[in-house]
């Protein structure tokens, strides 16, 4: 009998041990790294566990300034920014991120340090407390003197798996893909080369634009449930005097022109007032929050998609759901001073305002209709589809 | 803290092991002390709130133990018990409101354990018991979740000998092998199940037949494996300590007749609905009708126990009903081939109220099961319509089962083991040895979970 308890502890252990100890070293997902040289290596486009490297690179760089949201907030806000100067500042958004996962990560940075500024991209389809695709469970939410033992546990539970050993396998190997620094790298900004890479691969813009478009209106939101979260994750951080900053994605005309089409836009339009609703009652609390809509038919939104203009690429956009970094620049420019920004490209949206905003995106519909009738009919087939 | 986490495992359990062999060691009770005090950190885990209501029920059990000879005491004693159970489980079952009350994990069988007791220490089969012995006979981590319903008659003799403390090779090499099937059960085959069952028996989602029958199966086999293992693991962790917890699965779907599925399905529950509520109800003593009565309010009670909610209830009065059809219709007949098969579906078909959220729901999955909801097959069927159309198919595919992935093979796979296989106890009585061979082929099935364990799932049983 003790040979055999021996045997099974030994054979044990030593998988254990070969499998574990070879991902924790190698660590291809990078989920428990930060500022080092391991974190700027050029790698493969398909950033995994991306909570998971996030969570921890927070809780080592204590960011005062944070910014939330899902792939789009995520690979168009920069980091760097004169107002934030001499403040540290982390884009903690994650690809495929829902309103869950923001609130999860919100209140993972304000447990680690009440925070200065949070700016945060919402969007009416991702608005909902669904689980996202982001692999973020809440035991990664830091909570107490306890959360550094908790996350070694989770983070040895993390690196028993074969999926990440073939991984690290590859890496030891040299036969992963080195096309563009991890998100680490950046405080956490997509870098563009891995989304340039990814868009080449799908055949280029022209080809990105109907799946991307039809991706867009997958979600579950906007959802009351969803609402009632983050009316309670803004007034924890509001308690805290965090300064707060809400802004609705400016993705392209297209995707907004789908939610019409697919018989959407009422709710987005409640969706909008009860936002505006909530960040009126937070200032009379006292809180510094503004909410910010980006969205729309504007002089950014309604760029040509590549089929009408000729052109291969965009300037604005990555693709229709995802803009590039430069409109990032123009929505934080807006927000919190700095370059020119086109005068229609952003409303600080109030329960007062809203009325007379809505009819001008409604006969801005219209206007984008006439003047762009390619994309107008591209997004009608895609709801319809 | 669950069976199935790396806290678990790999922290909580070694410290444990060691502390209570350490202390052991030194003679008299601090190794149970230790013991006790480990399952209300583990019971604390779960939710801290809750630790005080634990602590008070122990200990006004523990003293009422000394007073229950008077049947006024009795009746006060158990009356508190139950009304503790009332207040956090059937508060809004009973009054029709909703109190958000938050249900302690574990309170039916600390509970039920506890009103055993009372109940053996008034008919004078029990007498009181050290506070340390009886405060780790009711927490006992390896139970205290999701059971087994321990009876004090068989614990409190093991936790009073002084062997149990001494560390065997054999109780190492049974229990460490007992606890991987256990653990093999609910993260390898219950928990690949659940994506197959859960989408079904969602509100609303009106399932046709081909997802229905799936779904169902699923959910029938899910449980099992889930619970059971749940079982083997506790007795694995238990047999660690020294202590042999009682049986509570015997190839529950292997049943020839409903009468013999009580006797292997959650056989410890069983065993205290037959002990603690059908004999003194008068069990079979004044004749079929009362006999019938005392089922039926057995079963009832017994689907209450499980939860608050008239689908529990449903499922009570079905198993009630089937032991009133059966113990009618007993003749003595010779065995039939059906007489497996039949007992299943029927166990099967009590299994869809015990699932769904509300009797509506469960309703129409009967109904779906019945075809009165269509046959949808697969696009790519479409060619196979003429040879069809007898069975007057749509062919609008398959919306709540994924046709791909490993959840359809798992369930044939579930199906064979819970059908052919030996299960556990007859696994270790008739074909394991203490080999290198079977110690490889338990490590690696002990990896083989370990590394499937990315995400940690609920045992459904904790729920009860």
């Amino acid at each position: 009998m003790r040979r055999y308890v021996l045997i099974f502890l030994a054979y044990c252990a030593t998988v254990i041990g070969a499998v574990a100890g070879m991902n924790y070293l190698v660590d291809p997902y990078l989920i428990h790294e930060w500022n080092n040289a391991q974190v700027q290596r050029l790698r493969a486009t398909q950033e995994k566990l991306s909570a998971w490297s996030k969570t921890y690179a927070v809780a080592q760089f204590k960011p005062e300034v944070l910014y939330l949201g899902n792939s789009r907030t995520e690979l168009g806000l920069p980091t760097r920014w004169p107002a934030f100067e001499g403040r540290t500042v982390f884009n903690a958004a994650l690809s495929g991120a829902s309103l869950a996962d923001a609130i999860l990560m919100a209140r993972h940075a304000a447990n680690v340090r009440p925070l200065d500024t949070v700016v945060w991209g919402l969007d009416a389809p991702s608005f909902a407390m669904v689980a996202g695709n982001t692999d973020f469970v809440p035991e990664l939410v830091a909570d107490g003197p306890f959360y550094p033992l908790r996350r070694s546990l989770l983070t040895f539970q993390r690196v028993l798996t074969l999926e990440m050993a073939g991984d690290s396998l590859r890496q030891l190997g040299g036969r992963q893909p080195r096309i563009c620094r991890s998100s680490l790298a950046l405080n956490g900004q997509r870098d563009g080369a891995c989304m340039a890479y990814r868009i080449h691969g799908w055949g280029g813009t022209q080809a990105a634009v109907a799946p991307r478009t039809r991706e867009y209106l997958y979600g579950a939101g906007p959802t009351e449930e969803g609402m009632q979260a983050l009316a309670a994750s803004l007034s924890a951080l509001c308690a805290d005097a965090t300064r707060v900053r809400l802004y609705i994605n400016p993705t392209h005309a297209m995707t907004q022109d789908a939610l019409y089409w697919a018989g959407k836009w009422q709710a987005v339009e409640q969706w909008m007032a009860a936002l505006a609703g909530l960040a009126q009652r937070e200032r009379a609390r006292g809180c510094d929050l503004k909410l910010y809509d980006f969205a729309g038919y504007n002089s950014i939104t309604t760029e040509a998609i590549p089929q009408a203009s000729g052109q291969t690429e965009m300037a604005n956009y990555w693709e229709p759901s995802h803009y590039r970094d430069r409109v990032g620049r123009m929505i934080l420019a807006r927000m919190f001073g700095g370059d020119a920004v086109p005068e229609d490209f952003g409303a600080e949206l109030t329960p007062a305002m809203l009325p007379a905003h809505l009819q001008a995106l409604r006969a801005a519909r219209e206007q984008y209709h006439r003047e762009h009738p390619l994309e107008a009919a591209w997004a009608r087939k895609i709801a319809r589809d | 803290m669950l069976f199935n986490s790396f806290a678990f495992l790999f922290l909580y359990l070694p410290v444990v092991l060691a502390g209570y062999f350490w202390l052991a060691r030194w003679g008299g009770e601090a190794h149970i002390l230790w013991l006790a005090l480990a399952s209300l950190f583990f019971y604390g885990w779960w939710d801290v709130h809750f630790l005080p209501l634990l602590l008070a029920s122990i200990l006004f059990n523990h003293f009422a133990a000394r007073v229950v000879a008077s049947r006024a005491w009795l009746t006060f004693a158990v009356g508190v018990d139950l009304v503790l159970l009332a207040a956090f489980k059937y508060a809004d079952f009973l009054t029709g409101a909703h109190w958000h009350i938050v249900l302690p994990v574990g309170i039916s069988f600390f509970t039920f354990t506890q009103i055993a007791y009372l109940v053996d220490c008034h008919r004078r089969q029990a007498g009181p018991a050290p506070l340390t012995q009886y405060a780790l006979f009711v927490s006992y981590f390896p139970h205290l979740i999701a059971g087994p319903v321990l009876h004090h008659s068989e614990m409190m003799p093991q936790f009073a000998r002084a062997e149990t403390g001494r560390p065997h090779a054999a109780n190492f090499a049974i229990g460490l092998s007992v606890f991987v099937i256990g653990l093999a059960k609910k993260t390898l085959i219950a928990d690949q199940l659940s994506p197959l069952a859960a989408p079904v028996f969602a509100a609303g989602a009106h399932p046709q037949w081909i997802e229905a029958w799936v779904g169902v199966l699923a959910y029938t086999f899910q449980l099992y494996f889930d619970f059971s293992g749940y079982s083997d693991m506790a007795i694995g962790l238990s047999q660690l300590f020294g202590v042999k917890l009682p049986l509570n699965f015997n190839s529950p779907y292997k049943a020839a007749d409903i009468s013999d599925f009580w006797r292997r399905w959650h056989m410890t529950l069983s065993r205290f609905l037959r002990d603690y509520l059908y004999l003194p109800l008068g069990g079979n003593r004044h004749g079929a009708m009362r006999r019938y009565r005392n089922l039926m309010l057995t079963m009832l009670l017994g689907g209450l126990w499980h939860g608050a909610a008239w689908t529990f209830v449903v499922w009570g009065g079905l198993h009630g009903l089937y032991l009133m059809v059966h113990h009618a219709w007993r003749g003595g007949g010779k065995a039939a081939w059906w007489n497996v098969p039949l007992t299943f579906i029927a166990v099967m078909l009590a299994w869809v109220p015990f699932r769904a959220p509300d009797l509506h729901t469960a309703a129409d999955i009967w109904g779906a099961l019945a075809g009165l909801n269509g046959l949808a097959l697969p696009h790519g069927l479409q060619h196979l319509a003429p040879q069809l159309h007898w069975l007057s198919p749509s062919f609008d595919g398959i919306r709540w089962i994924e046709l791909e992935g490993p959840g359809l093979p798992m369930l044939a796979l579930a199906a064979l083991l819970a059908f052919f296989a030996p299960n556990t106890q007859e696994l270790f009585s008739g074909h394991w040895t203490p080999s290198a061979r079977w110690s490889v082929a338990m490590s690696t099935l002990f990896l083989a979970c370990l590394f499937s364990m990315n995400r940690v799932a609920e045992f459904l049983y904790s729920q009860f």
